[in-house]
């Protein structure tokens, strides 16, 4: 009956077709869905709370703790030195640093030579395409006692890590990361219509006055959304902070991923390093939102 | 085409779930017709032996062993690459699933209480009490693990403490050689020799700071503080962890005296991920001349990349004394390697049969001989396969070993450990810090991971 009406109308193009068949269909996928992202994420906000070990007398036997976690959350010292370590990294290396750095990169390179630009953006690129960890052994290397970075400031005996520990880690992270803020500004800058700048170079604009009034101001939506890219990027980065100090020493490069797998791994506290963590996600989703908040509204 | 599209999904349905079914039958049939039973051992392959290729000629003569003499059965290696902490790591994770867990693991001391407590383990007592070796094993490594009673692992393998020199050294600083510090003084007052009469080398090397793990505690300040006063990190009586002791106080003011006459070794060094090998080699350079360190030294200057030829007459090896000579004269600590038999196994006495083969003394000698171990047979360890390995370290360390003490290996001792080397890289870097910050660094850190009622001050 339903199928002769159908029949009689035809399809309708005009409006969203839905077919109550093909909602069995979507469950496959939509289970899939759920099952690969949605629970995870629920089976750790539940994990969050309990006292489950990795190992130790709450490895088989864990059960919900209820407040217990973030209670204790709440009076580690060590976690809100990790917040602001993680805040300063992000905003300092990621943020600022890494966005800086690339967009000077693009803007030079987009009026260099062709052999100049080849050269440069193969090197930016190739710290990032290699290994992370090979990064940090690179840095690693030239950062101790007797290593380059100690004989170009005439201290040889002075181990980097050791005495300008945050600093060392967030300068190798800017040098390693940049080449993705570098790539995505020259593709934006190919996109600015050189009949604008033209223009404004008739009318006797000078070249900063160009950049400022000109370049910035249609790199907007760009700069917004590689500022959420860096940010969720630099956020969970792991690798090259635990391979240069393992978060030390004390805790002075103690971000939240490290102090993560030191809970988990180290500790074995598995509940409460997942506690940790959904801190984590709640500091990424704050500041997306905030980015799709500002390129919404700069759109 | 609406019928025949039917028709088609359910051909489809249909010839996935004779597939399904053809795939059930085969691996029926495959299961039934291999009676093979297979045990799983995972153990450390780059952390045990001092060189890889050790491990893996160890671990195989044991599988083509173990094989001859069990026929229907297949002992599969599950070698993990890293440190101690790497290969514990991984074999936590396969514990979460009773079909992933190895039959027998190999596991450093200082985590059996935790595999232990965590419900993992099988008692070993039935078997260890009809076998031929356990009577042979001085009580303190019985008791590494012994919990609540019962033993859940058995040592293959023990590292304990002691204090390494460079005779010409001392001897140019005017002190006797052989050495014997008789207290702490004894040990400051030599330091202070050779850093006034030999310059350019490093007095003393004593591990401080975090970069080591619990791994830094076992060959360093553990053995200061089990030579001290009060000789205790974890009280067994109370359950709780002491964070202030007056022999705590003794062990900090030693290492504030060390580091604030400029008598230990550089921080960068100290503090290095491989901090642990650094006196090693500082002393085959004749950059080191006095090292408290552990009893696999003498088996490492055997080795090409820190070889020291000499080292079997150039050095000495002396214990480590109580921090006024009171009795018992000296202390250490003591924790090595272990096997142990998974609950989860379903062939334990096959898992035992495999235990019970590493203890062999040919095994036994292998592994201490290139791994650096004292072995805890007592007639093992007097045996010339052994003492004349690494002459005359490997029997100096023999000897230390009834005056050594076990390190807590409940799950608290990760975040103790790192407190007290909080506490001593803090005093490394700046020897200005005064022995009660040191202290409250540690009372900190226990206090902030354990809580306030799972440590105590000790009078």
């Amino acid at each position: 009956m339903g199928s002769d009406t159908r029949f009689q109308l035809g399809h309708r193009q005009d409006k969203p077709r839905f077919e109550l068949s093909s909602a069995a269909l979507l469950a496959l996928p939509g289970g899939f869905l759920f099952f690969l992202f949605v629970g995870p994420i629920v089976y750790a906000l539940f994990l969050g709370f309990t006292n489950l070990q990795l190992i130790g007398p709450h490895a088989q036997r864990w059960w919900f703790t209820g407040l217990a976690n973030p209670t204790r959350l709440m009076h580690d010292t060590v976690f809100f030195t990790s917040v602001k370590l993680t805040l300063i990294f992000v905003v300092g290396s990621g943020m600022v640093g890494q966005t800086l750095v690339g967009l000077a990169l693009a803007l030079l390179m987009r009026r260099s030579l062709m052999p100049i630009r080849l050269s440069v953006g193969v090197l930016v690129v190739a710290a990032w395409v290699i290994p992370e960890v090979t990064a940090a052994f690179v840095w690693y290397a030239f950062s101790q006692a007797g290593g380059t970075l100690g004989i170009l400031t005439r201290s040889p005996h002075t181990n980097f890590l050791f005495s300008a520990p945050m600093t060392t880690v967030s300068v190798a992270n800017l040098w390693r990361g940049t080449a993705f803020s570098m790539l995505v500004f020259s593709a934006a800058l190919r996109n600015i219509p050189s009949e604008v700048l033209e223009a404004a170079d008739v009318e006797g604009a000078s070249r900063f006055r160009r950049l400022w009034s000109i370049t910035l101001p249609l790199l907007g939506p760009t700069l917004v959304t590689n500022l959420l890219l860096v940010t969720i990027l630099n956020l969970s980065d792991f690798t090259l902070i635990y391979t240069l100090t393992q978060g030390g020493p004390g805790n002075s490069t103690m971000t939240l991923p490290v102090y993560i797998y030191q809970e988990a791994f180290n500790y074995y506290e598995l509940g409460y390093g997942t506690t940790i963590s959904l801190v984590l996600i709640l500091i990424g989703a704050a500041l997306s939102l905030l980015f799709v908040r500002t390129s919404r509204s700069a759109a | 085409m609406l019928g025949t599209r039917r028709l088609t999904s359910r051909n489809a349905m249909l010839s996935g779930a004779t597939a399904v079914a053809a795939l059930l039958a085969t691996y029926g049939w495959a299961s039934a017709a291999s009676a093979q039973t297979t045990i799983k051992v995972g153990y450390s392959s780059a952390y045990v032996f001092d060189e890889d290729a050790d491990s893996v000629s160890y671990w195989n003569d044991i599988k083509k062993e173990f094989e001859a003499a069990h026929p229907n059965v297949t002992l599969e290696l599950q070698p993990h690459g890293g440190t101690d902490t790497d290969e514990m790591n991984a074999i936590a994770l396969q514990y979460r699933s009773p079909s992933t867990t190895p039959d027998v693991i190999q596991l450093p001391t200082t985590y059996i209480g935790q595999f232990q407590s965590s419900g993992y383990l099988l008692p070993l007592d039935k078997y260890l009490s009809s076998s031929a070796f356990w009577n042979r094993f001085p009580k303190n490594i019985q008791d590494e693990g012994r919990i609540d009673g019962s033993v859940y692992a058995a040592d293959i393998g023990e590292n304990n403490t002691g204090m390494y020199y460079n005779k010409e050294m001392l001897q140019k600083a005017g002190i006797a050689v052989p050495w014997s510090p008789h207290n702490w003084d004894d040990i400051l007052t030599a330091a202070r020799a050779i850093k006034e009469k030999v310059p350019g080398v490093v007095p003393l090397w004593i591990a401080a700071g975090t970069s080591a793990g619990p791994t830094g505690v076992l060959q360093g300040s553990g053995a200061v503080i089990f030579s001290s006063k009060t000789p205790i990190i974890y009280d067994t009586k109370t359950k709780k962890y002491v964070i202030d002791s007056p022999g705590l106080r003794d062990v900090l003011q030693f290492y504030k005296d060390v580091y604030s006459a400029g008598l230990g070794a550089q921080l960068s060094d100290l503090f290095s991920p491989k901090a642990v090998a650094v006196p090693v080699s500082l002393m085959a350079q004749q950059k080191l001349a006095i090292a408290l360190g552990s009893n696999w030294y003498g088996g490492a200057w055997k080795e090409k990349n820190r070889h020291w030829a000499e080292a079997a007459t150039a050095a000495g090896a002396t214990a480590f004394p109580t921090s006024q000579g009171q009795s018992p004269g000296q202390g250490g600590t003591l924790g090595g390697w272990d096997v142990a038999i998974s609950k989860a196994s379903k062939n334990p006495d096959l898992a035992w049969d495999l235990v019970n083969l590493l203890q062999q003394r040919k095994y036994m000698v292998f592994i201490a001989t290139k791994a650096g171990f004292v072995p805890p047979d007592t007639e093992v360890a007097k045996s010339p396969d052994y003492v004349n390995y690494a002459p005359p370290f490997n029997g100096e360390f023999a000897t230390f070993l009834p005056y050594d003490k076990l390190l807590p290996s409940n799950d608290g001792f990760a975040v103790w450990a790192r407190g007290i080397e909080e506490a001593t890289g803090q005093i490394a870097q700046d020897p200005t810090t005064s022995v009660s910050a040191a202290l409250k660094t540690l009372h900190d850190t226990v206090v902030n991971q354990l809580g306030a009622d799972e440590v105590e001050t000790m009078q």
